[in-house]
């Protein structure tokens, strides 16, 4: 058996986004045969509809590939796929835990960035040993020289033997798996000792309960086994293990150190199996769980609430199903006057953000209404205590207020030189602090700035793309609270006070943020019967004012030659729509507004 | 059952107004004999006594004595105080042709007015001028016609306060005695809604005409009865109350539309299938779906002046009396009794009040 472990490779695929590592992943199914040729599909590991569509990776995913080395040996590759975005990096981190090595994909026109530090770095923190590959080099503008060149100036590994390959026409792609039998070492661990299984997914099968997705790093296990969950003390009997095939599951006799796999034990509960989580027999545990694996926190901070307040237990198991696989997502009840009752989420990113939200929307067909992004605020209070406030509805009043903090970012943004004054005045707009930059070659630069993360959750990111035309790339990670000027924005509509439109703005932001709000508002709420006046106050203190004119036609004048059925349809679609509007007092807002007063950059 | 109204479309024009969504087109001779006939054998086969007759179109003038006698045949005996609608288009019509109308059975008359400016048919792709309208009554006054309906479109661009004016002073002037008011609506797939006429609309100035009309057109005498409708007392087309009142009405030829033993239903909007259809015996009617619940029934009892009776609403009268309070402290609805009612700003904003209070 111990020679078995030595022909296992278990690995992941490291990228900047749109540098080819899912196109990498598909070549790899192909040349291993572990997919017949008339089922594979361009990006067949990011199965997920939003994945496809976005061409990113958001869920990690694993899949055993077969590969007969140029040794004549046979091997067994698990492949752990994992997303390239920031906000997805507690979902790197985990899939890193499982692995020995990483191929760190670099494109051969752009070369290295940022999410390719970030993920390097991640990869290193966690031990494994990096086959860099360069790729893209069918493309004209490819350069490979000088990209080998960056990965050894700034990442400090050898690359000037790397693989230079194209994923997308599989040119030397057979060179990228024999790099990993030979560069990657094979997993150590005793199958005689106690079971070690580290948890690095999840998911919910109507048939089988709660499926894990495990690295078993000692011992073994088999049907029939007691399991129990180390954190969660629950126990279950193994009914199936097996292997994640490309297109379906595999059932096995047992898996053993080293191996990577899945388990089903009839687990029905969700709450009982954590990602990151140890598994370990039950007659003979293990002493100590794994370390998992860092842990991400919370950012960013919405409510979210169904557009129809009678979806609200179906918003919540959704949440709850989508928890079961994305342990970075938090979320508790809260009640807005305005939205009704709606949970307080916690994301790691504004991109982690729309992923759960379209996912929501998506997966389980829900309506939502979200509100403005927050951040964690920190309030010293004149009673001595500090509140931490996630939600503008719960800001104190000024009067209690003796300093305020808000958390900084440290910035990490990589673009062609050209477009540094760009980025400066756009990063300057946003109250941030330059720290440094540093030339990477003669043609691209590195900008580090200290950015308050609050003006980063609306629409930095997308600010950023316009005004690089998409050339820049950006990272960012927390760096601490500082003291600032912060004050409650009120947003009334009809003189009463909309509180899921409130939001917590620095001082000599409020101003023009109050009045782009107004416009926005004014836009995107239509005619109603009566005039609409919609204003923005700080404490009390109108700021801005629009109106919305009241409506004075909407009338069929002819009713269609009889055509009764064709007038009932459009007032009962009138009516259809009226339920994306959200009633506040005795003004409709329709749910898009929310969304919209976040995207002020334009 | 003998208050049945018949409703027959023409699906035949000269040329399409670019505003117009009706079924209609250009048609040979042959084409339209063929199409009588196949009209003809329909209403035959229903074996009905019908309570009102309305011809729309389409072009219900360009059909000759023959084809009008071959329908009247059809439909057969009425009784003497039958309504038998039809409506022309005011470049059709001479003395004689009206004469004949009135001899095959006639005894109403739509006209197809829409403005007395010419610079505003020109607009709407109208084939007649101001001068045809005139000449038009003129003649079917002469013709014997008492009951004359003038047709009118409101809100078009460049319509002056005096255009409205002169379209009433002209009812008075002519002694009609029906008139039909409509808010112009650029429909979708019509040439003004792909030329964007739209928004050449400013929905103030409309509502202005609209009132100017309501307001002006009282002043001689008569009474709106519905959104779009006003008459001298006692002459309302009791056709078209039938839409508003969920009477039973059966419409023939294509794209017509029919409410009957509580269903409603229509003939598909194609000319050929539905002379085929007939040849070959096959009933045209299709789209079956029930009809007459409250929801439709309040709909369109609110689009007349006298409303909704509130006693019909059941167990929703207390929901929907709560609900109207609002609309009227805001002068948008009056109640008086059990009737809730419109008030004419309130017309122009029914659809949002009616899918509020009612669906």
């Amino acid at each position: 058996m111990s020679n078995k472990k030595n022909h296992i490779r278990n690995f992941c695929i490291v990228a900047h986004i749109d540098h080819g590592k899912s196109t990498l992943a598909d070549r790899m199914l192909e040349k291993t045969s572990s997919v017949p040729l008339r089922e594979m599909s361009d990006q067949l590991l990011d199965n997920m509809e939003l994945e496809q569509e976005r061409g990113i990776t958001i869920k990690a995913r694993a899949v055993k590939l077969d590969y007969t080395a140029k040794d004549g040996q046979k091997y067994e590759f698990n492949l752990i796929d994992t997303p390239g975005h920031v906000d997805f990096n507690y979902e790197v981190s985990r899939s890193l835990a499982a692995c020995e090595g990483a191929v760190l994909v670099v494109d051969g026109t752009q070369g290295i960035e940022a999410q390719t530090l970030a993920n390097t770095y991640l990869a290193l923190e966690a031990d494994l040993e990096l086959v860099p590959v360069i790729n893209k080099i069918d493309l004209p503008s490819a350069n490979p020289e000088a990209v080998g060149e960056e990965i050894e100036n700034i990442i400090g590994i050898p690359a000037m033997d790397a693989p230079r390959i194209s994923a997308k026409t599989g040119l030397n792609v057979e060179e990228v798996l024999e790099r990993i039998v030979t560069d990657i070492p094979a997993p150590e661990g005793d199958e005689n000792a106690p079971l070690q299984a580290l948890i690095f997914d999840s998911y919910y099968d109507s048939y089988k309960g709660v499926i894990v997705y495990v690295r078993l790093k000692e011992g073994k296990v088999a049907p029939g086994n007691r399991i129990r969950m180390m954190s969660s003390g629950a126990e279950f009997t193994v009914v199936e293990t097996g292997y994640m095939r490309a297109t379906s599951l595999e059932p096995s006799a047992g898996l053993s150190a080293g191996e990577v796999g899945y388990i089903a034990a009839s687990i029905k509960n969700i709450g009982d199996t954590a990602v990151g989580d140890t598994v370990t027999g039950a007659d003979n545990p293990a002493s100590e769980p794994l370390p998992g694996y860092r842990k991400a926190n919370p950012m960013v901070f919405s409510g979210i609430y169904p557009a129809d307040g009678a979806h609200y237990e179906d918003l919540k198991e959704a949440l709850e199903k989508l928890k079961l696989n994305d342990s970075s997502l938090s979320f508790e009840p809260e009640t807005s006057a305005a939205l009704g009752f709606g949970f307080r989420c916690g994301f790691l990113g504004l991109l982690h953000m729309e992923i759960i939200e379209e996912r929501l929307e998506r997966e389980y067909n829900l309506d939502l209404i979200t509100t403005a992004p927050s951040v964690i605020y920190k309030v010293d209070l004149n009673d001595g205590t500090t509140a931490l406030i996630d939600n503008p509805s719960n800001y104190p009043d000024p009067a209690r207020i003796i300093t305020a903090h808000e958390p900084f970012v440290k910035a990490n943004i990589l673009a062609p030189s050209s477009y540094v004054g760009a980025i400066m005045e756009l990063c300057q707009d946003r109250r941030g602090v330059y720290k440094d930059m540093k030339y990477i070659d003669s043609t691209r630069t590195e900008i580090h700035y200290e950015l308050p993360l609050n003006e980063i959750v609306y629409d930095f990111f997308d600010a950023l793309k316009s005004r690089t035309k998409g050339y820049a790339s950006f990272d960012y990670e927390l760096c601490g609270y500082r003291p600032s000027k912060l004050v409650k924005l009120d947003i009334m509509l009809n003189g009463d006070i909309v509180d899921a439109l409130s939001f917590i703005v620095h001082t000599d932001r409020a101003y023009p943020r109050a009045r782009k709000m107004a416009e926005k508002l004014k836009e995107h709420i239509p005619r109603q019967l009566f005039e609409i006046p919609i204003q923005a106050a700080v404490g009390g203190k109108i700021i801005a004012r629009e109106t919305v004119k009241a409506m004075r036609k909407d009338v069929l004048a002819k009713c269609y030659g009889g055509d009764i059925t064709r007038k009932k349809k459009l007032l009962e679609k009138q009516k259809e729509g009226k339920k994306r509007m959200r009633q506040l007092g005795t003004v409709e807002v329709p749910s898009e507004a929310f969304m919209a007063v976040l995207k002020l950059d334009e | 059952m003998n208050n049945c109204g018949l409703y027959i479309h023409i699906p035949f024009c000269k040329s399409k107004c670019p505003y117009c969504d009706f079924y209609s087109g250009y048609g040979e001779k042959e084409e339209i004999d063929r199409y009588i006939k196949a009209a003809a054998r329909q209403i035959r086969e229903e074996k009905r006594l019908w309570g009102s007759v309305f011809f729309g179109g389409g072009t219900p003038s360009l059909l000759n004595k023959e084809n009008w006698e071959e329908l009247m045949y059809a439909i057969g005996e009425t009784s003497l105080s039958a309504e038998m609608t039809t409506e022309v288009n005011p470049g059709d019509v001479s003395e004689d042709y009206l004469k004949m109308l009135k001899e095959v059975g006639i005894n109403r008359l739509s006209i197809g007015a829409q403005s007395l400016k010419d610079k505003l048919l020109l607009f709407l792709g109208r084939r007649h001028t101001a001068k045809d309208i005139h000449l038009a009554v003129d003649a079917a006054k002469k013709a014997g016609f008492e009951n004359i309906s003038l047709d009118f479109m409101l809100g078009l661009p460049n319509q002056t306060q005096e255009d409205i004016k002169a379209a009433v002073n002209f009812l008075k002037e002519h002694k009609i005695s029906h008139a039909s008011a409509y808010i112009l609506k650029v429909e979708e797939g019509t040439p003004f809604f792909k030329n964007g006429i739209a928004d050449l609309l400013d929905e103030d100035d409309i509502c202005e005409k609209y009132l100017l009309f309501c307001s002006e057109i009282e002043k001689v005498g008569f009474s709106q009865y519905e959104i779009s409708n006003f008459s001298l007392s006692g002459k309302e087309s009791k056709h078209n109350l039938k839409y508003w009142k969920s009477e039973p009405y059966l419409g023939i030829g294509p794209g017509a539309h029919s409410f009957l033993n509580g269903k409603r239903f229509f003939i598909e909007p194609n000319r050929k299938a539905y002379i085929e259809k007939i040849e070959a015996g096959i009933s045209p009617f299709t789209g079956f779906e029930d009809g007459g619940d409250f929801k439709e029934y309040a709909m369109l009892r609110l689009r007349l002046k006298e409303g909704l009776d509130l006693k019909t609403a059941g167990e929703r009268e207390k929901d929907i009396r709560k609900k109207a309070s609002v609309y009227i402290k805001a002068g948008l609805m009056e109640i008086e009794e059990n009737r809730l009612r419109f008030t004419r700003t309130g017309f122009l904003l029914s659809n949002t009040i009616i899918s509020n209070l009612i669906f």
